[in-house]
Parts: C-alpha cells; sequence; structure tokens
C-alpha cells in the first residue's frame, strides 16, 4: 500500500464546506454520515428512512469534490416512473402511492473517488491476436456437391512482455460501501459526462459523505488501476484478447478527489410502520427498492372472499334442503354451492400473493 | 519502441515490437531466422571438391577424399508441425526456399526443377528432352518446412528398374534385355498433405425388408414374399482424415504417383538443404488453394462412404447429406522419387522409383500383337462349341449342351480378354 494516502479531517460542527454552509449528521439508524442544510436535521435518513439525522461529527477530506452530475431529472418528471414503479404491485400498503413517494424526495449526491496516479513496472501476458481461417461445409443432395466457404475467427495466443510508465486521470473508485447496492437498484452512471464541481448546484441537496477512506479504498484503487494499466499494455501489443496477465508495478503520485452523482432518496411505510427507502436516478430517472405488499390487505380481502362463500355455502345447503320439497330450489342451491367454494378457493389468492411477492422482493 | 530501462531487461529470445500506445512497450519472442544470410556451399571443407547428399553415409559426402559429415536436421515424423487454412496462407506467395536457388526448365514439357548452385543437367527426368535451360527460380511460393530423405540407393535403382521392366509377359521381349533407362534422377518432388476432422450429417430414406404372407388368387394358395418398408432415417458420423497426401506437381502422371505410395510420414524430417546436395527438387505447381479442392474432393467422398456404411440397411433412397469440415491443417512437404524418362520405339515412357520404400511404378510399352493373340485364346474354345452345336441343335440333336458351354466358355473368355485388355492399356497409359 501507498505510504502518501491523503488522510481525512474530521469536521464537528456546521461550518462552510465546499462553498456551502453545511452541517455534519449522522443517522443513529444505519450509522451512515451526511453533509446537510441545517434544516435538513430531525428529517428521516435518506438512506435508511429508518432514523433521523442528527448532528455528530464526519470524518471527510477537505478539498472541495474534482466532478460532479447534475441532476436531469426534476423532482415533477419523476412521476411517470413512480406510477409505474408502483403500479406493478397489486395489494399495496396504503403510503405506497406515487404521490407520497414524490413528496418526500430528497436530492442527495453520492461520491466516488477520482484517483490519478503514475504507473512504473513491467508486464508480461498472453496476448490473442485474431485470424482469419478459410473452412466450408460441403453438402450432397441428388448426386451432386454444394460447397459454401466459411470464413472463422480465431485466435492465435503468443506471448508478450515489456515495461510500462504511465500516468492515469480520474479513475473512478467507490467511496461507498454500498456503492454496488447502489449501481445495483438505480443502474450505472455515465462519468464521462461528468462537469467540474459548481456549489451552486448542490443547494438543497444531502451529501454522502465517504465510508471508505482512500486507505480502505485503496485495494479497490489498485484493482481498478491494474485493469486500465492491463487494458493499455493489449491496447500497446494490437492485440484482440488478454490472458494470464501479471503486472509487476509501482503506483505513484496518486491524487484523490471526488466526485459526486444524484439521486433521489424518499420512502414509504409497509404494513408494520417500518420506512422502505427508494431511491431515483437523478439522471435516467430509474426508480429502485423494495416493493413490498400488503399483507394486512391481503387478509381483509381474502376475509372478505371467505365470508361471502361461507355465506354463498350456507344459502345454498338451505336451498338444497328446501329442495327435497321443491325440486326447482335444489338446483339453484347446488348451484350457489359450487360458487361458495369457487369464492373460497378464490379467497386463497390474496392470501398467499402478497406472502410470495414480499418472498421475491427480499 | 524504445530501450527498456535498466532495471528489466526482457526474457531471452524476445525483441523489442511495435507499441501501439506511448509509455508502453512491447517485447515478444523473435521469430525463427528463416533464410540463412547467404547460400551454402556444396563444397568439400577438405579437398573443395562438390558434396552430395549421400544415402549410405546418410550425411553430406565428398566422393572425392571420402570425407562425411551428418545433416543437422530432426525427424519429427508425424508429429510434424501443421498450418491452418488462413487466409494469409491461402493468398500470400512463399518465402524462398533458404537457398538462392536455379531452376532447370525443360523447353518439351516445362517442368521446373530446383538444383543447387552449380549443379546442371542435360536431360529432362520426366520427357528425356535434353531441351533444358537453366534460369533463376521464382520466389514467389512456398518453402517446404519437412522432406523424407532419401532411403534407397541410387545403386539399387537400376536392379530394381530392370527386374519391373522384365516382369509382364505382355511387353516386347527387348524390355528385359535392352539397356534402356541409363539414368536414374533422384528428384524431391512436391507433395501437399491435408488434415481435416469432419462431422457428416445424413438424412435418407431407408428401406427394411419384411417378409408377408398373401394369397395368390391364381395358385389359390397363401404364399410369402419380401416387400421393403421404407421410413426417414438420420444420422451423424465423425469422420477425420490424418495426413491425405495430393501431388503438388502436374508434371508427373497423378497415377503413377498413387501407384508409388505410401510413403512411411514417421520418417519426415526438418527440411534443411543440405538435403538437396547433389539431388534435384521440383517446385509444386499446384498450388495450395488446387490441391486442398482435390484433398476434400477425397474427403468428402470418404466422408459419404462412412456415411451410408453408418445406414443399417442396403436399400437407400433419397440421400443427402452435409459435411462440416473443421480444423482443417495442411502441410507442404517433398518426398523422393527415382525418376527417369526412356524411348522405346519413339515413344517417351515414365518410371518412378520410391526413393524411401523401392516401390516401382511406370509405363511400360505393350506388344500388342501378344495380347491380341492371347484375347483370340480365350474367345476360340466358347466360338468353337458354338459353332459346333448351332448346327446339331439345328439338325434336331444334342446340340443344345455344346451350344450351352460354348456361351460359358465365350462368357468367360470374354471377361478375361477385357481384364487382360485393360491391364495391358493400363500398363501403357501415364
Amino acid at each position: 500500500m501507498p505510504t502518501n494516502l491523503p488522510n481525512s479531517h474530521v469536521i464537528e460542527e456546521a461550518q462552510t464546506v465546499w462553498g456551502l454552509d453545511l452541517q455534519p449528521a449522522g443517522c443513529p439508524a444505519c450509522r451512515r454520515a451526511f453533509l446537510a442544510e441545517a434544516g435538513r436535521i430531525g428529517q428521516p435518513c435518506p438512506a435508511c428512512a429508518r432514523g433521523h439525522l442528527e448532528p455528530q461529527p464526519a470524518r471527510m477530506r477537505p478539498e472541495p469534490p474534482e466532478l460532479m452530475l447534475t441532476f436531469t431529472r426534476r423532482p415533477a418528471d419523476l412521476r411517470p416512473a413512480l406510477e409505474a414503479f408502483v403500479k406493478e404491485v397489486w395489494l399495496r400498503p396504503d403510503d405506497f402511492n406515487a404521490d407520497s413517494l414524490l413528496k418526500r424526495a430528497v436530492p442527495v449526491f453520492w461520491p466516488m473517488w477520482l484517483v490519478d496516479g503514475d504507473v512504473a513496472g513491467s508486464w508480461q501476458a498472453e496476448m490473442g491476436f485474431d485470424y482469419q481461417v478459410k473452412s466450408s461445409q460441403e453438402a450432397y443432395r441428388g448426386g451432386q456437391w454444394t460447397t459454401t466457404e466459411l470464413v472463422e475467427t480465431r485466435a492465435r495466443w503468443e506471448p508478450r512482455c515489456g515495461e510500462v510508465r504511465r500516468r492515469y486521470h480520474n479513475v473512478s473508485v467507490p467511496a461507498l460501501s454500498d456503492e454496488q447496492a447502489l449501481t445495483g437498484l438505480i443502474g450505472a452512471y455515465p462519468l464521462g459526462e461528468a462537469q467540474p464541481y459548481d456549489a451552486g448546484a448542490m443547494r438543497g441537496a444531502v451529501l454522502r459523505v465517504p465510508d471508505l477512506p482512500p486507505d480502505s479504498a485503496w485495494p479497490l484503487a489498485r484493482e481498478a488501476l491494474d485493469r486500465l494499466t492491463a487494458q493499455d499494455c493489449q491496447t500497446a501489443a494490437g492485440a484482440q484478447h488478454v490472458r494470464q496477465s501479471r503486472l509487476n508495478v509501482t503506483y505513484d503520485s496518486l491524487n484523490w478527489t471526488q466526485l459526486l452523482l444524484p439521486l433521489y432518496a424518499t420512502y414509504y411505510t409497509d404494513d408494520s410502520g417500518q420506512a422502505q427507502p427508494v431511491l431515483i436516478h437523478g439522471r435516467t430517472g430509474r426508480v429502485g427498492g423494495r416493493r413490498l405488499a400488503s399483507q394486512r390487505k391481503g387478509w381483509q380481502l381474502a376475509g372478505l372472499l371467505a365470508g361471502i362463500a361461507l355465506a354463498l355455502l350456507a344459502a345454498g345447503l338451505v336451498l338444497a334442503g328446501i329442495g327435497a320439497l321443491f325440486p326447482p330450489l335444489l338446483a339453484l342451491g347446488g348451484f350457489l354451492v359450487v360458487i361458495a367454494f369457487g369464492a373460497g378457493i378464490g379467497a386463497l389468492a390474496p392470501a398467499l400473493w402478497p406472502w410470495q411477492w414480499n418472498q421475491r422482493q427480499r | 519502441m524504445s530501450s527498456p530501462s535498466p532495471f528489466w531487461q526482457p526474457p531471452a529470445g524476445f525483441i523489442p515490437v511495435e507499441s501501439a500506445l506511448a509509455g508502453v512497450t512491447v517485447f515478444a519472442p523473435a521469430p525463427a531466422v528463416e533464410a540463412p544470410a547467404a547460400p551454402p556451399v556444396f563444397q568439400c571443407p577438405q579437398c573443395g571438391a562438390a558434396t552430395r547428399y549421400d544415402v549410405a553415409a546418410g550425411g553430406v559426402a565428398c566422393e572425392h577424399c571420402g570425407y562425411t559429415a551428418p545433416v543437422q536436421a530432426q525427424t519429427v515424423g508425424q508429429a510434424a508441425a501443421q498450418d491452418e487454412f488462413t487466409l494469409e496462407a491461402l493468398q500470400r506467395g512463399a518465402q524462398g526456399w533458404g537457398v538462392a536457388r536455379k531452376e532447370l526448365h525443360c523447353n518439351a514439357c516445362g517442368a521446373d526443377l530446383a538444383l543447387a548452385p552449380g549443379a546442371l543437367t542435360a536431360t529432362c527426368p520426366f520427357c528425356a528432352s535434353n531441351q533444358v535451360t537453366v534460369r533463376d527460380a521464382a520466389d514467389d511460393r512456398l518453402r517446404p518446412r519437412f522432406l523424407i530423405p532419401f532411403q534407397l540407393q541410387p545403386d539399387a535403382v537400376k536392379a530394381r528398374a530392370r527386374e519391373w521392366l522384365g516382369k509382364g509377359w505382355y511387353h516386347p521381349d527387348e524390355l528385359s534385355r535392352s539397356a534402356l533407362i541409363e539414368h536414374f534422377t533422384g528428384v524431391y518432388l512436391p507433395f501437399w498433405t491435408f488434415d481435416a476432422r469432419i462431422t457428416a450429417d445424413w438424412r435418407a430414406e431407408v428401406g427394411y425388408e419384411h417378409q408377408e404372407r398373401y394369397y395368390d388368387a391364381g395358385s389359390k394358395s397363401w404364399r410369402t414374399r419380401t416387400v421393403i418398408r421404407w421410413r426417414w432415417e438420420t444420422g451423424r458420423v465423425p469422420v477425420t482424415v490424418d495426413d491425405l497426401p495430393q501431388p503438388g506437381t502436374s508434371r508427373v502422371s497423378a497415377r503413377l504417383l498413387e501407384r508409388l505410395q505410401p510413403f512411411d510420414l514417421g520418417a519426415l524430417t526438418d527440411y534443411t538443404p543440405d538435403f538437396l546436395a547433389g539431388w534435384q527438387a521440383q517446385g509444386y505447381d499446384v498450388p495450395l488453394p488446387q490441391a486442398w479442392e482435390a484433398g476434400k474432393a477425397v474427403m468428402r467422398e470418404r466422408a459419404r462412404q462412412a456415411c451410408r456404411d453408418d445406414i443399417a440397411s442396403a436399400h437407400v433412397r433419397n440421400f443427402s447429406m452435409t459435411a462440416d469440415f473443421a480444423d482443417e491443417a495442411w502441410r507442404y512437404l517433398l518426398l523422393p522419387v527415382y525418376v527417369a524418362a526412356y524411348r522405346f520405339e519413339g515413344k517417351v515412357y515414365q518410371v518412378m522409383i520410391n526413393g524411401q520404400t523401392g516401390a516401382v511404378a511406370g509405363q511400360k510399352p505393350v506388344a500388342w500383337w501378344k495380347v491380341w493373340l492371347a484375347v483370340a485364346a480365350l474367345l476360340v474354345p466358347g466360338l468353337c462349341a458354338g459353332l459346333i452345336g448351332l448346327p446339331l441343335l439345328l439338325a434336331g440333336g444334342v446340340g443344345i449342351v455344346p451350344l450351352v458351354i460354348g456361351a460359358v466358355l465365350l462368357a468367360v473368355g470374354g471377361g478375361a480378354a477385357i481384364w487382360l485388355y485393360q491391364r495391358a492399356a493400363a500398363s501403357e497409359a501415364a
């Protein structure tokens, strides 16, 4: 590990950070740290929605971020995506609707590290070079042969080695331990469209503070830099494929800055009154989060259907009894009994569906 | 490209190659040197006389002072490297032979023979013409990478040829008595060998015989007859073809070359010009794509036969199949053949001896009067029996017996006569 990794500073109280007046805060439920305007203190945590933001010191890099992606979706634009997100759930909790989600949407910026560094050392790998061979398929029909010529692409593997001395700029590295979960929920960001940091575009937003400081993120950074170096060696060799790549390199002159990425955080409360976070991509509008169905509503509907079934069954049996004296009622009684059985079986659906749906969501 | 830093050195045998990216150097294994810087001199280091590859010594030898030196080449056998049918290989010309070559060109038959520097000959081994000129060989052909060295000594060749010429009663008697073939030329002839793995899928209507009973209204009885029930069937047969040889020369009769085979490819040796010292070699004039087409035709027929063999019945109709070729590979080889041409009664005949196994194949003149006499002798008994039987039959006697015997003798004699004629014609044909 390089010895010159930058240290983080501790911010104890509200102060001007990165051109904004921000208060360090944290969520006692999920223990994630944020920087937010003072007015956000006491509001639900944008990450887990189960705790409320409380003032607390935050450990972070003091320099302003280098790049950021701004929001291209306004809250008003999110309604269609949220309605589509909600509509797929049949028996949903009362609070799980587009209006509630939209009302609680909070703009959030989450960080990634941008690492610059010099790489120097040697490399060796087996490089695959594509070449084409001519093959053929012969068909015999009616006493005649016909030939179809085929051109196949194959790879010829050859050893290559050499030295590498390059500088890499803005290699993106996770700064949050839940970065994979975040991008898994709402998708990747077009990092190539990042612009220089602008404090004006941050107003009103909550900032996630990195929970992977440079010393913790270094293995990930090293992996990303190694991958880039191996790609460059492949490019230099003019190869189309690479395998058994080995690098013996050192990284120097490392510079760590931040890239901020936009999302909206909102939540709804489920049957048990527990908040369920929902995240919305700030560029694409893709919505992600657990969509829980309401088991309570399921039981209610199932109970209603079961009650109707019982009533129909009773009526059917009574009519069948009378039918012994007045045969035309026997047929009606039988019909009601059949309907009652249908309703009884139908009552199983709302009872079981929420459970099955929620299992899938978990 | 840049030189490596003092802290890192490339592995032995690696050389710098062009890098497509600044800041990254690339080293690759040095390619094998294909051609020596200067043409080898086949000259005795002791006395300065010309040397030649000596079969008995298994090396380059000087006939003048007895100096011998083994040839530095490895026997690789059938493990000899093969090449794929890359577009590049099919399109490119050659890298030369590794020797600055002269070529002997026959103005009569058009044959080209590679000659070691300084070697000259006045007679074309393929057509016995003396209209030959020496010219620079074109350097646009693939280079042979393997060959089978001559194993049959030149001294043994004439005796074998004489023995072969004396065989067969329907050739002129002078053939065995005269010394028609004075000079055999040891020539390395070009051959391609091909490998392929074929997946053959066939589809056909296959008929199976069944016995069924039926009522014959004519005889008013139940009888049994054989009927064929047809059904569609499919199958898949893997066929592997290994080292299928195809001649790389059109100057020599393909039929004679086929009769010379097989060569034992287990004796394949890395090509080195020393094997050509004092010998001749012919470059290919059947290019790779053309030879491959011919080889492929043989392979697909083998695949077709394998599919037919896969069908469990002799009754097949609407047969169709596809043959998917995979892992196709080729080699370019030089194989040792002694070649001679001789004139007999104004006609030129070709004789070849396998320089590895000693098998002989060639054309021999036919004394056609002997053949016609034999044909007559074969047909006469049948005709005579027929001539005797016919009047007896007309006279109402027992003529049917000699007539039948005559017909049988005529059929047998006719068959034997045709076989004899075909053999005689084939013996003369190129």
